[in-house]
C-alpha cells in the first residue's frame, strides 16, 4: 500500500500477492480480489470496482497513517526497520509514509531541480553502500553556463537512498525516464506491467520471477548481475529478490495513451523483433 | 550501440577512447560513465537548428569544429552523469578505454531492420484527468483492543488486528476474506 500510495499506483498492476490488488487506468484505479486468481476467479468468487483516484487514494493514505506504528518504516528494508509494524497500535510514522517519490524535471542538481542527496539533508551513505566512492565530477563551467554545465555523482546519489524498491527519477529525455532505485530483501509487490520497461542492473545482484500478467503462470526467471540489461514486456508482472542492496536503473517510457495501445494491440508487449 | 530500445527512445552503450565528432540533438541527452574517465567538452552552438532542428531528434554528428561559444568542460568518472544539454555541441575525450551510457532518441532512423519505430508524438494522449472534489474516507472508530481503525472502500472491508490485515468483499452472496501479514501490506 505505502507503494501504490508514493507512486500515485504507477504504470499498470500493484499485485500485493496473488490475490489483491489495483490497476491504474490514470485518473481511475481499480481495486481487485482475486480477479487474478484462478481458483477465486473460475468460481465466480472474485470481485473488482473502480474508484475515482482521489477517493482510493484518500482512503490508502488513511489506512497508511493509522496502521503504521512508530518505528516502522514501510519503505526500508527489514534488517533496518525492525519489528515496530507489530502488535497493538502504537504511535505512528508520518514522516515515512508521506515521503515522495524524487522525481526530478530535468535532472537531480539544477537549479530548481530536486536536490542532490548529502549528509546535511538528511541522506546518509546507506550501510551496503560504505565502498562506493562519493566523489563528484569536476565542473567547469564559463561565465554564463554555470545552470547547463552540470553533472553529479549517480551511483553517490544511490549510496544514500534511504528506500527500497521505490525508484526516483534522476533523467528526462523528452518521455524517457530514467527511475534508478536501490533494492534489497524482497520487492513486496507483483508489479503488473501496462507498458515496457527496462532493466540494467548497475551493481550487485537481483533475480526475478517473471510470470503471465493475467493468470500468474511462470514465465522465466531471470538472474542480472551488474552490466546486465534485460527487458520486461507489457503483458507480464514480476517480483524481485536482492539478496544484498543493490542498484538498478530501471528505464521508462512515460508517453501517455501507451496502456490502451498495449491494451488494444496496436503495440506488441515486446519492444523489438529480432 | 542501442542496447535498449522503447518506442523510439533508446539507450546507447558507447566505448570511451580517444578523441570523438562533435554531436548535439535539439533535447536534453544524458551520458553516465560506467567505466574509465572522460572529459566533456561543451560549446554552446551559434546556429542549433542548423543541426538539430527543434522537429530533429536523435543525435547528430556536427561536422568539424562547432561554431559558438565555449561552454566548459567535465571531468567524469565511474559512476557519474554528465547532461547534454539541448543546443549545444559536446564530445567526448577518454585517454583510456571506458564505457558510457547515454539517454536518447533514436534520431531520424525510424526504420531499422525493416521495422516502423512509433514515436512519441504519434501517440494518442488519453490521460483521464478527471478528480473529485473532498472524497470521504469511511472509518470506523478506533478498536477498543488493539487501536485500529476499519475502512470501508465501496464493496472492501479493511481491518487490522496485532499481526494481519483482513479484506473482505462479498461475491455470489457469499462473505469473503483474505488475510496478509500487517508488515506486507502496509509496504506494498
Amino acid at each position: 500500500m505505502m507503494r501504490d500510495v508514493a507512486w500515485g499506483f504507477f504504470y499498470g498492476w500493484v499485485n500485493f500477492d496473488a490475490v489483491i490488488g489495483t490497476r491504474n487506468l490514470y485518473g481511475k484505479v481499480e481495486m481487485y480480489a482475486g480477479r487474478y486468481h484462478p481458483a477465486y476467479k473460475d468460481k465466480g468468487l472474485d470481485h473488482t470496482e473502480t474508484f475515482e483516484s482521489p477517493l482510493i487514494m484518500a482512503t490508502f493514505k488513511a489506512i497508511l497513517e493509522d496502521w503504521t506504528n512508530e518505528g516502522f518504516d514501510p519503505f526500508a528494508a527489514p534488517d533496518e526497520t525492525g519489528k515496530g509494524w507489530l502488535g497493538v497500535k502504537h504511535g505512528s510514522n508520518s514522516a515515512a509514509i508521506e515521503r515522495e517519490r524524487q522525481a526530478c524535471k530535468r535532472m537531480p542538481g539544477l537549479p530548481g531541480d530536486t536536490p542532490l542527496r548529502s549528509d546535511t539533508n538528511g541522506y546518509p551513505v546507506n550501510r551496503a553502500f560504505a565502498d562506493v566512492s562519493q566523489d563528484e565530477p569536476e565542473i567547469h563551467a564559463e561565465a554564463g553556463f554555470e545552470d547547463e554545465v552540470q553533472g553529479f555523482s549517480l551511483f553517490k546519489y544511490l549510496s544514500r537512498s534511504d528506500v527500497t524498491w521505490n525508484p526516483s527519477v534522476s533523467s528526462v529525455c523528452g518521455r524517457s525516464l530514467c527511475c534508478p532505485t536501490t533494492e534489497e530483501y524482497i520487492l513486496p509487490v507483483k508489479h503488473g506491467n501496462d507498458r515496457v520497461e527496462w532493466f540494467i542492473q548497475l551493481s550487485d545482484e537481483i533475480e526475478w520471477e517473471i510470470e503471465d500478467k493475467n493468470t500468474g503462470a511462470p514465465r522465466a526467471k531471470v538472474r542480472m548481475k551488474a552490466g546486465d540489461v534485460a527487458a520486461m514486456p507489457a503483458d507480464i508482472r514480476h517480483q524481485g529478490y536482492s539478496r544484498k542492496r543493490s542498484m538498478l536503473l530501471v528505464w521508462e517510457n512515460a508517453t501517455p495513451g501507451l496502456p490502451e495501445m498495449y491494451e488494444s494491440g496496436k503495440l506488441k508487449p515486446y519492444p523489438i523483433e529480432f | 550501440m542501442v542496447v535498449a530500445l522503447n518506442l523510439g527512445y533508446v539507450l546507447e552503450a558507447l566505448r570511451a577512447e580517444g578523441r570523438s565528432p562533435w554531436f548535439a540533438a535539439s533535447h536534453d541527452e544524458f551520458a553516465i560513465v560506467l567505466d574509465g574517465k572522460v572529459h566533456v567538452d561543451l560549446v554552446k552552438l551559434a546556429e542549433p537548428d542548423k543541426f538539430a532542428a527543434p522537429d530533429k531528434q536523435g543525435t547528430v554528428r556536427i561536422p568539424g569544429e562547432p561554431v559558438g561559444k565555449k561552454m566548459g568542460y567535465v571531468k567524469a568518472s565511474r559512476g557519474h552523469q554528465v547532461m547534454l544539454p539541448k543546443g549545444a555541441a559536446y564530445r567526448f575525450d577518454a585517454q583510456e578505454p571506458g564505457v558510457v551510457l547515454m539517454q536518447t532518441i533514436l534520431g531520424n532512423c525510424r526504420f531499422r531492420n525493416g521495422q516502423r519505430f512509433v514515436t512519441s508524438e504519434e501517440l494518442e494522449v488519453v490521460m483521464n484527468t478527471q478528480t473529485i472534489p473532498s472524497p470521504a474516507v469511511q472509518a470506523s472508530a478506533a478498536n477498543n483492543r488493539t487501536g485500529y481503525r476499519s475502512f470501508t472502500l465501496g464493496g472492501f472491508q479493511f481491518s487490522r488486528t496485532n499481526i494481519f490485515v483482513h479484506i473482505g468483499w462479498t461475491a455470489k452472496g457469499q462473505a469473503m476474506s483474505h488475510t496478509m501479514s500487517a508488515d506486507a501490506f502496509c509496504a506494498q
